[in-house]
C-alpha cells in the first residue's frame, strides 16, 4: 500500500506511524485508555486514535505528498 | 432474545437522553430474563419482549463512569460538549468452539451537534477489544457529528444511523452468535458471527462481521462506498451507507500479523449484489401475477475476496436470511427447511428472515 492508500483506508483522517509492534502500541494505548485502530503494512503499524495523540518518541505523524 | 422497542415518544430529539436508547438495548441483550420493566427510554407499556430467551451477550463497560461495571438504574447521560460525553456501551459474546470473544459497541450519533437535539442517534458497531471503561480497539465504522470537514447536507447523513423517533419500533434481536437491530421498514445493523475459515483458524480470532445498513433504502452507489474508519471525534463522518466490516483477517502485506481490520469498499467485498431485490435483478421465480423476484430467500454471506479471504458464511451460523422488500408484515412467519423464521421489514431495501431463540 502506498502512504496515500494507508490514509484512505483510515479515511483520510489524521493518521500515526508508530515504531515499534503492534503488542507494544496496544500497550501505551490502553496504559492511557485511548481507542484506536491500526493497520500493520510491511510490518510497519499504522494507527488513527479516538482521543488526541499522546506524546511518545514512537509515535510520528504520517504525511503524504498532496494529501490533506 | 427478541425485544420489540417501541418508541411513544421522540427519543431522538432531546427530551430524553439518546445514551437511554442504548442503556435499553444494552440491559435486554445482558439479562438473563429481558422484561419491559428495565427500559427507560422505550415504552414500557407499548414494547413487548417476545422471545425472552437469555441472549448471552456480557456487558463490558463503558466510557461513561457511572455505567462502568454494570449498566446503572435510569437514563443515560445527557450530552453536552464535544467529546466528553460521547457515551459508548460495549458487549461481548464468544463464539462457538473457539470461544473467541466478538464485540458491539452501541455509540451515539448526532450530525451536527454534540448536544441532544433532533438529530440524535445510535449507531452499532463491532470491535476488536473493549475494556471496562469503553475503550475500544479495532472498531468498525460509524457516523457521527462533523464540524467544519463535513461539506454535505443533514440529510444525506441521517441514514447513517437510527434515530427512534416518535412512532418507532426496533426489533432487538440476538442470541450468543449475533444482535441484529432492525428499525421497523427503515433499516438494519449487526454483530454477527460467521463460520469459521482457516484464515480465522490460522490468526486464532473470532469471526465476525459488522453489518450496517441503517436505511435499506439508499444503496452506494459505484465509488461512494467508502466506510470512513472512526477516529477523532469532531472528524469522523461515515460517507455511505450499506457496509460490512470483518475483524482481524486482513493485513494487507502481513496476513500472519493479528490486529487489522478491513475496511470493506461496498464493490466486490459484501453481499450487496444479493440485496438489490428491489430492482428486480435476480427474475428467477415468478409469483402468481407473473412479477419476478417475488419470493426470493437468498442465504447471507461475506467475503474479503479481493484480499483473498475465504467465504465466511453468515446464514447457518447466525439465523437469518435475505428477502425481497415488503415480502409480508413483521411478525410474519416462513417455513425454510422445515424451520419457522420470522420476517422482518427492513425497509423498502429488503427484509430478512430470522428465528429469536438459541
Amino acid at each position: 500500500m502506498t502512504i496515500e492508500e494507508i490514509i484512505t483506508h483510515f479515511g483520510n483522517n489524521t493518521v500515526y506511524q508508530f515504531t515499534g509492534s503492534a503488542a507494544d502500541l496496544h500497550d501505551l494505548m490502553m496504559s492511557a485508555s485511548i481507542s484506536y485502530n491500526n493497520l500493520i503494512v510491511n510490518d510497519i503499524v499504522y494507527f488513527i486514535t479516538m482521543n488526541p495523540i499522546i506524546e511518545d518518541e514512537r509515535i510520528q505523524e504520517l504525511k503524504a505528498e498532496g494529501a490533506a | 432474545m427478541y425485544a420489540k422497542l417501541v418508541a411513544t415518544v421522540n427519543l431522538s430529539g432531546g427530551s430524553i437522553p439518546i445514551s437511554s436508547v442504548m442503556k435499553d438495548i444494552g440491559r435486554v441483550i445482558t439479562a438473563t430474563t429481558a422484561t419491559t420493566s428495565m427500559l427507560t427510554a422505550f415504552s414500557t407499556s407499548s414494547s413487548v419482549i417476545v422471545d425472552p430467551t437469555t441472549a448471552g451477550w456480557s456487558y463490558v463497560g463503558s466510557n461513561w463512569v457511572a455505567d462502568q461495571g454494570s449498566i446503572s438504574a435510569g437514563q443515560g447521560p445527557t450530552m453536552t460538549a464535544a467529546g466528553s460525553t460521547m457515551t459508548n456501551y460495549c458487549f461481548s459474546a464468544p463464539c462457538q468452539n473457539t470461544g473467541l470473544l466478538k464485540y458491539a459497541i452501541l455509540n451515539y450519533c448526532n450530525v451536527n451537534s454534540y448536544t441532544e437535539n433532533v438529530n440524535n442517534g445510535i449507531v452499532l458497531t463491532g470491535a476488536q477489544s473493549a475494556t471496562s471503561t469503553g475503550v475500544v480497539t479495532n472498531e468498525g465504522g460509524r457516523n457521527y457529528w462533523s464540524t467544519g470537514s463535513y461539506n454535505g447536507s443533514i440529510a444525506s447523513i441521517l441514514p447513517c444511523c437510527f434515530q427512534p423517533a416518535a412512532g418507532s419500533t426496533f426489533h432487538v434481536i440476538a442470541n450468543a452468535r449475533h444482535l441484529t437491530i432492525i428499525q421497523e421498514n427503515v433499516g438494519i445493523m449487526g454483530i454477527w458471527e460467521t463460520a469459521n475459515t482457516t484464515a480465522h483458524t490460522f490468526l486464532n480470532i473470532p469471526p465476525f462481521i459488522q453489518y450496517s445498513h441503517p436505511n435499506s433504502n439508499s444503496f452506494p452507489s459505484s465509488g461512494s462506498g467508502l466506510y470512513v474508519v472512526p477516529t477523532a471525534q469532531n472528524t469522523n463522518v461515515g460517507v455511505y451507507l450499506q457496509t460490512a466490516v470483518a475483524f482481524g483477517t486482513t493485513n494487507f502485506v502481513s496476513p500472519q500479523v493479528n490486529g487489522t481490520v478491513s475496511v470493506a469498499n461496498i464493490t466486490g467485498y459484501n453481499t450487496n449484489t444479493l440485496l438489490q431485490y428491489a430492482n428486480n435483478i435476480r427474475g428467477n421465480t415468478i409469483d402468481s401475477a407473473s412479477t419476478a423476484s417475488q419470493y426470493i430467500v437468498s442465504p447471507v454471506y461475506f467475503q474479503d475476496g479481493q484480499r483473498g479471504y475465504p467465504i465466511q458464511t453468515i446464514t447457518g451460523t447466525v439465523p437469518i436470511y435475505w428477502t425481497k422488500p415488503g415480502l409480508g408484515n413483521t411478525g410474519d412467519t416462513v417455513s425454510i427447511n422445515g424451520t419457522t423464521y420470522t420476517f422482518f421489514n427492513c425497509g423498502a431495501g429488503y427484509g430478512v428472515l430470522m428465528t429469536t431463540g438459541n
